[in-house]
């Protein structure tokens, strides 16, 4: 099934997944500070290697290298857009050290992407939930956001039976100019938006019957708890912050790798 | 008796699921990349119409939140924040127009060009040359897939109140 490929949430196991949602953000915050506040080669470079142990844990890789093709076009653009207005604004010359901050200011980029997809790709959205709650966001809101999620599958399915039922009606899909494309589709859409009125309907009672929303004060099956692990983390990602924050302000690091020798 | 609350909780669960659906149905790919979905903004207007701005609003910034769980192009924070929740988010401005829904679908369309627009020119700001102008290359890329997404809505939304498909007086 075509449709339902984008939509394997990550449900692995490894210690990253387990770990509390709240270090976790505050891990990738840190990552992504420290992306932000340098902008030699060699810090970035360090940065950036240090991601790919996180990775490993997570078990993320071909997750990981998947949201890097998708950045690989923007990666490109930003070393070749920096490298060649260089090139013009300095005297049509290139140099070692411009290649050095093109190639930085890429991979101040991938830093960014790599620590948003660490969050992403290892938090469920059960788990982001009860985080956002813990966060004081209105229970309304999580529910609308969770629920949203899990019905996603569901219509799925729903709309894939549609259109095979149309295709095998003689309904061409992939055929025709633009317009007589979208009214291919419209017999596809129609029963789908239909379906899903009387599904909001079918929610609604199977809610009502429940008594949503008839106690004010609710409890959850599972709770978030900070464990030893966790405080490790953040204390460990503390001592990182601290470590980033000393190098960054207190030693001289402006050093370029490369002296500027002209190569082209 | 159901009370509201529940009924438009359970109805906007519905409409982003829906929404996400469509979303991922292609109908055309064009040259550079982009494609056109099967007006997956649609069952997000038709909510919007439904029940006011303000529900419309809290569907699109749901809506935008799945997406950006599902497709991750997460790049800067104040990109995410502009591309997703506030993009979707403005869907549900369409609300305001619920007797000319045609208007209403063109100012919610152009609302969510305007999000990505802007989106576009602080994020390519940050990393394009100052001598590079961004805000060209941003309309005409955001423009490319959100003008014929306007087109589909506008067609399909016309067709189904022409047929008097859905109450939107509930």
């Amino acid at each position: 099934m075509s449709l339902l490929e984008g939509l394997r949430f990550s449900r692995g196991s490894s210690p990253l997944h387990d770990l509390d949602p709240r270090v976790k953000f505050f891990m990738t915050c840190i990552l992504f500070v420290a992306a932000i506040l340098f902008h030699e080669f060699s810090m970035l470079l360090i940065i950036f290697l240090s991601q790919i142990p996180i990775i490993i844990i997570g078990k993320i890789i071909k997750e990981w290298l998947k949201t890097l093709k998708g950045g690989l076009l923007l990666a490109t653009m930003i070393f070749v857009t920096n490298l060649v207005s260089l090139y013009f604004f300095r005297g049509q010359q290139l140099t070692l050290d411009m290649l050095e901050y093109s190639l930085a200011l890429t991979f101040r980029f991938l830093i960014m992407i790599t620590s948003f997809s660490i969050f992403f790709l290892t938090t469920s959205p059960d788990k982001l939930s009860l985080a956002l709650e813990k966060a004081q966001v209105p229970y309304e809101f999580n529910f609308a956001f969770i629920t949203s999620i899990r019905f996603v599958p569901v219509i799925a399915e729903e709309a894939q039976s549609i259109m095979d039922a149309q295709k095998s009606r003689g309904l061409e899909l992939e055929k025709g100019r633009f317009l007589s494309r979208i009214r291919n589709y419209i017999p596809i859409l129609l029963p789908l938006i239909v379906n899903s009125i009387r599904r909001s309907l079918e929610l609604a009672e199977a809610m009502e019957s429940r008594a949503f929303g008839a106690s004010k004060k609710r409890t959850n099956l599972y709770e978030l708890e900070m464990s030893v692990l966790d405080y490790l983390v953040l204390g460990f990602t503390l001592l990182i912050l601290i470590i980033i924050v000393y190098v960054r302000f207190f030693m001289q690091t402006f050093m370029p790798m490369f002296p500027p020798v002209r190569i082209l | 008796m159901q009370t509201p609350n529940t009924r438009i909780l359970a109805e906007i669960s519905v409409t982003v699921a829906l929404s996400v659906i469509l979303n991922m149905i292609k109908v055309y790919s064009l040259p550079q990349g982009g494609s056109i979905t099967l007006g997956s903004m649609i069952p997000l207007l038709l909510l919007s119409y439904r029940r006011g701005v303000g529900v419309g609003v809290y569907a699109g910034v749901v809506f935008g939140l799945i997406q950006m769980v599902i497709e991750g192009y997460i790049y800067y924070p104040l990109q995410i924040i502009l591309d997703y929740p506030l993009a979707f988010g403005c869907l549900g401005l369409a609300g305001l127009f619920k007797k000319h829904q045609i208007i209403g679908t063109v100012v919610a369309l152009t609302g969510r060009f305007l999000a990505h627009f802007i989106s576009g020119v602080v994020f390519f700001a940050e990393y394009a040359p100052k001598e590079m102008d961004p805000i060209l290359y941003s309309a005409v890329y955001n423009g490319s897939y959100i003008v014929p997404e306007m087109v589909i809505s506008c067609i399909v939304i016309y067709a189904l109140m022409k047929r008097n498909f859905i109450n939107l007086n509930p």
